[in-house]
């Protein structure tokens, strides 16, 4: 077992062991395990509760995406006393054997690639299925919450959504375009270069899985006003 | 002789399960009075096999209850039971039962047992027991596998019970399989 990311919430393991099953319907024949540990600093009643609330809820959500059909790990068990969640592992590994999310293969091309291969059309078509998957997503009244370039994980040509420590159901467009806004930002700030392009087949996608995207596209205008205001005050 | 065993990585316990199918009315009828009775050589979790949609479904329901058996946070008084509520996506116990358990409401019907035990006590002796004890012959006792519950499930019952009518299937994935991830994850989610 190994650890994959040590995140202010959650501690995220690698293993090849299955919890309770030799031939699960799963593709993968790795397992990710993700934990969070209880907090010193939290009433032990009080940090009991809402490590329960918060694992429950990632759960409840991620059912609700494989219900649905939407792209992400299929939950293989759960141990809400404890924190643990075990699920599918998503992502096929990039040549140099990093996790295949789509901010390290956007990095791996940055390094690898000429500027033409950033902005291929295969980054264009992968870009456009993961706005198509936001779309989706949206479409179903189901925020992300912390969309970035390393919550997307790419199965082959395939984009997931993964980590959904913060979602929630909402029907509002400020919500939906507040969850476009932080992923347009992450990317702003991750793959510079490229930003205007990727943030614009982000969008074309969106479009194309969101039926009723006209609304937040309009809110979207003005989510990304209200945040530059913001950082000409400082 | 026809059973499974097989062990979790977290737990020091070995898994049973035997099949028995076909088994008579009156048999089943049988093993529910001595189940109430508290007789030991009965000490197993039984189940038809209506609802159970695959071995890995199966597991799970197993697997949960072992672990609200450790965290203190298991709803029934004991073992056995337990696993069968695991495996129902609603929290009475008394719905699960019916749904899950012992099915003696026509003339045979199928009579999976699961016992979780301790490392050192012998499969074999257990599963002779087992048959000698319900008086079936050992041709009813055939091996479970995944083909043979699909066969047993109704689906169109089966996505009723888990709520699973809405749900968006693949076409170019087995059925099977999408149940199985649905119906474990609607096991895990009652009571929450
Ligand atoms: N199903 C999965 N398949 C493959 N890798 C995964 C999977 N889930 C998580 N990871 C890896 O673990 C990392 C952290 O997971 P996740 O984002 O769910 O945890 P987190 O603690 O909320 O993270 P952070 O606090 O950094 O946002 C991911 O960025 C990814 O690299």
């Amino acid at each position: 077992m190994d650890v994959v990311s040590q995140g202010a919430e959650a501690v995220v393991f690698v293993t090849t062991s299955h919890p309770y099953c030799s031939q699960p319907a799963v593709e993968n024949d790795k397992y990710i395990i993700k934990y969070r540990p209880s907090k010193k600093y939290r009433h032990p009643k009080i940090d009991a509760q809402i490590t329960k609330n918060r694992t429950v809820g990632e759960v409840r959500f991620m059912n609700k995406l494989e219900k649905l059909g939407i792209n992400s790990p299929s939950v293989i068990s759960a141990d809400y006393v404890n924190g643990i969640i075990w699920m599918e592992f998503i992502g096929d590994g990039l040549p140099n054997g990093d996790i295949s999310s789509v901010k390290n293969y956007l990095w791996y091309l940055e390094k690898n690639d000429d500027d033409d291969g950033c902005v291929s059309d295969e980054v264009q078509s992968m870009l456009v299925a993961v706005g198509r998957l936001i779309g989706e997503l949206h479409a179903n009244d189901m925020i992300h919450g912390d969309l970035t370039s390393s919550n997307i994980l790419l199965n082959g040509k395939e984009p997931y959504l993964i980590d959904f420590g913060l979602s929630s159901i909402s029907s509002l467009a400020e919500d939906k375009a507040v969850d476009i806004y932080v992923l347009e930002r992450a990317i702003e700030s991750t793959h510079s270069v490229f930003a205007d392009s990727y943030n614009k087949w982000l969008l074309k996608g969106y479009v194309q899985g969101n039926k009723k995207s006209k609304e937040v596209l309009a809110r979207l205008e003005e989510v990304r006003l209200r945040g530059r205001k913001r950082s000409m005050l400082g | 002789m026809a059973f499974l065993s097989t062990k979790f990585p977290s737990f020091d316990k070995t898994i049973f399960i035997s099949l028995l199918v076909d088994v008579d009315q009156h048999t089943l009828e049988e093993v529910k009075t001595k189940l109430i009775e508290g007789n030991k050589d009965y000490d197993f979790a039984f189940f038809n096999t209506n609802y159970i949609i695959s071995k890995e479904h199966l597991l799970n329901g197993i697997h949960r209850a072992m672990i609200n058996y450790k965290n203190g946070s298991a709803k029934s008084k004991t073992l056995n039971t337990e696993i069968i509520l695991n495996m129902s996506p609603v929290s009475n116990i008394m719905e699960a039962l019916k749904r899950f358990g012992i099915d003696s409401s026509k003339e045979s019907a199928n009579l999976l047992c699961v016992k979780v035990i301790d490392d050192d006590e012998s499969l074999e002796d257990i599963n002779n027991t087992l048959i000698t004890n319900l008086g079936v012959s050992k041709d009813q006792n055939v091996e479970l596998t995944d083909d043979f519950l699909l066969k047993s499930v109704d689906v169109a019952k089966f996505k009723k019970l888990y709520k699973l009518n809405d749900a968006k299937y693949n076409d170019k994935k087995p059925l099977q399989n999408q149940l199985t991830r649905l119906a474990i994850g609607a096991c895990l989610l009652r009571g929450t």
